[in-house]
């Protein structure tokens, strides 16, 4: 019997394409856009997150606990003390690890020697830093500091260098308290203006390499941090655990270290982020609340259209239920195709946004979008199980929707059936 | 004693305060191998009195007994089994299903039946046809075929599954005379060589001089009962 029901639904539901394709196509855009801008959220997420890991926060950093519970205000105590050992340890323990690179942050003013503004230092080692951090690859103007240099030389901001009105080879004085808890000054020259899609390098952040640091806030100037990188995963839930991960790994190798992940450093963000997630999953109910109003509509017009032959199926013996399967397999077909027609879509457009994206580089030059951190391209991201829960909620949201003139074509009498005019 | 007989049946329609009585009270009593038609004029209460046969609607009062089973009481689960096993209808219209085929359209009963397999199926729509004069057309869609064709679809798609009764209503209505002819001669055919029971309906003079027995009705009650000899 469910051989005969679904060989007479399938022909109905061919026979009438244009109500079918119609019905369909309103699944089909709604589920494929929901596809597509699910991966093109993700995206947004992966482009922040790799921001932070790539220009601030690093995949990881590594300090000790003392540091970590006192960083706010940039302390120069609590440093590591053989800062060369604890690299070589966390890359051991995490045999991941890609590249690790000290650093030490501090607060210091810069002046132009007219008006003057706070800033965050960062001393960093030239030659490693590269290899953990974008930055070298965000350069307005001018070059990345040499290794080794013992010359002041200095990166700014693009903002801060606009703030101040200096540009490159120009000369900030930075003052800072040194380790001494001393107060020190010293002449920096511009070898370099970092455009970062990070406001707080963009507005206030200042980098010199180790050897000028230690001439400005003493020689006994500690690592603070050890940044680390990691392999950067096809989703962002993958890196966000990998992150992790590695960071219990250094936690249980190194005793009395800390080590955050880059999953901790943007918990604010993911909260935030996952509040959003809950908005953008109203985006599929209502899509499966039109399409499913559409699913009704169409069936209630094929029951309207056949009444009489559920009227002879009904003389010749078919029972009530029977009937009811027989429209709901319809409801269900045309579920099916609109969904998978939502699914290609949707996959064509994810595969278009992985593998070409959208240029916000090129789009957006020239406007100060503040705090949003856009750089490079938005790619879309593989979503495989939002892509099946798509389809899937197609396909049910369909097929209860038919269930509705379903029964109703299943109660009608059979005498009033077969004389429908 | 007949294999269907009905006693005092009743059928009243109820439209807001107004009721109609489309059968006031009728007995009738019908054998194996009957060829009977059911005349009168329009509102006679012919149809309502077939789709009461064939249990296709329920009667207001009175019994209906097949083969010493009382279907009044019966469930629409019992109902529909009956309709299943032991009659088949024949419709003005032909109510074909336009999206299967010939073959297919005469499997239906077959298929809803769910006794046979499928080629099992397709060799006694088949066979059916052939008796029918339509094999040829056996998997052409009803679109494709004339009234007469349609209807001789619609005959075998009655008869496929061995019913001991037939109910038709109107059978040669939507066809010219010549057409109307050939199918009730057919319908004769197959009463003689199956023994199938035919109750009909009918408007048609010619077709009511074929028929076996007459039973007239009038405003829902029986005036005249003919049995003929062939």
């Amino acid at each position: 019997m469910t051989r005969v029901l679904a060989s007479i639904a399938f022909r109905n539901v061919l026979r009438h394409g244009k109500r079918t394709l119609i019905t369909a196509l309103v699944l089909t855009v709604g589920i494929g856009m929901f596809i597509f801008f699910d991966s093109i959220l993700a995206g947004m997420d992966r482009m922040t997150i790799d921001s932070m890991v790539d220009y601030t926060e690093s995949s990881m950093r590594v300090m000790t606990a003392e540091y970590q519970k006192n960083s706010r205000g940039y302390p120069l105590d609590y440093g590591i003390d053989s800062p060369e050992s604890v690299m070589r340890r966390i890359a051991e323990a995490v045999p991941e690890v890609i590249a690790s690179t000290p650093r030490a942050s501090f607060v210091a003013y810069a002046s132009n020697r007219i008006d003057s503004v706070p800033v965050i230092g960062t001393a960093i080692d030239p030659a490693r830093d590269k290899g953990v951090f974008k930055l070298a690859e965000h350069l307005a103007a001018g070059t990345w500091l040499a290794p080794d240099s013992s010359e002041n030389e200095i990166l700014v901001g693009k903002g801060l260098a606009k703030d101040l009105g200096v540009g490159l080879g120009d000369w900030l004085v930075l003052s800072a308290r040194a380790v001494d808890d001393t107060l020190n000054a010293d002449e920096f020259r511009i070898v370099g203006i970092l455009d970062v899609p990070a406001q707080e390098i963009s507005q206030s952040g200042i980098f010199i390499g180790f050897g000028p640091a230690r001439t400005l806030l003493g020689e006994n100037l500690p690592v603070t941090t050890i940044a680390v990188s990691l392999p950067k995963s096809a989703t962002l839930d993958e890196e966000l655990s990998a992150s992790m991960k590695a960071a219990a790994s250094v936690r249980s190798a190194l005793p009395g270290m800390e080590a955050i992940p880059i999953a901790d450093a943007a918990k604010d963000y993911m909260a935030m982020r996952n509040m959003k997630a809950k908005y953008s999953s109203l985006i599929i109910l209502v899509v499966l609340l039109i399409a499913g109003v559409g699913i009704v509509n169409t069936i209630l017009m094929s029951v309207y259209s056949r009444i009489k032959e559920i009227g002879v199926l009904r003389a010749y013996g078919m029972l009530p239920g029977q009937i009811k399967r027989l429209f709901s397999l319809e409801g269900l077909m045309i579920g099916f195709i609109g969904s998978l027609g939502g699914l290609i879509l949707g996959g064509i457009l994810v595969w278009w946004s992985v593998r070409w994206g959208f240029p916000l580089d090129k789009m957006f030059s020239g406007l100060d979008l503040g705090a949003i951190p856009i750089g490079g391209a938005l790619h879309g991201e593989w979503h495989p199980s939002t892509m099946l829960a798509g389809f899937l909620f197609g396909v049910i949201a369909s097929w209860i929707s038919a269930r509705i003139p379903a029964k109703k074509a299943a109660k009608l009498e059979v005498t009033d059936a077969l004389h429908f005019v | 004693m007949g294999i269907l007989s009905l006693s005092g049946i009743t059928k009243i329609y109820r439209k807001g305060e107004i009721e109609v009585v489309a059968l006031g009270g009728i007995n009738l009593e019908f054998d194996k191998e009957e060829f009977c038609a059911i005349v009168g004029p329009s509102g006679s209460g012919k149809t309502t009195l077939l789709n009461i046969i064939g249990c296709l609607d329920r009667p207001t009062a009175g019994t209906m007994r097949y083969r010493d089973k009382e279907l009044r009481m019966l469930g629409e689960k019992e109902l529909s089994e009956y309709r299943r096993e032991h009659v088949s209808f024949i419709f003005q219209s032909y109510n074909l299903i336009p999206v299967l085929t010939v073959a297919e359209n005469v499997e239906i009963p077959l298929s809803i039946a769910g006794k046979l397999q499928k080629q099992e199926m397709r060799k006694k729509a088949l066979e059916i046809l052939d008796a029918v004069g339509i094999a040829d057309k056996a998997n052409r869609f009803p679109r494709e075929l004339s009234g007469g064709q349609e209807q001789r679809v619609a005959i075998a798609r009655a008869l496929v599954k061995d019913p001991v009764v037939v109910l038709a209503d109107e059978p040669t209505a939507n066809l010219d005379s010549h057409t109307a002819d050939e199918i009730v001669l057919l319908m004769k055919t197959i009463n003689k060589s199956l023994h199938t029971t035919f109750i009909f309906s009918t408007h048609d003079k010619m077709i009511m001089d074929e028929a076996l027995r007459v039973v007239q009705l009038h405003d829902g009650l029986v005036t005249k009962d003919e049995r003929r000899t062939t």
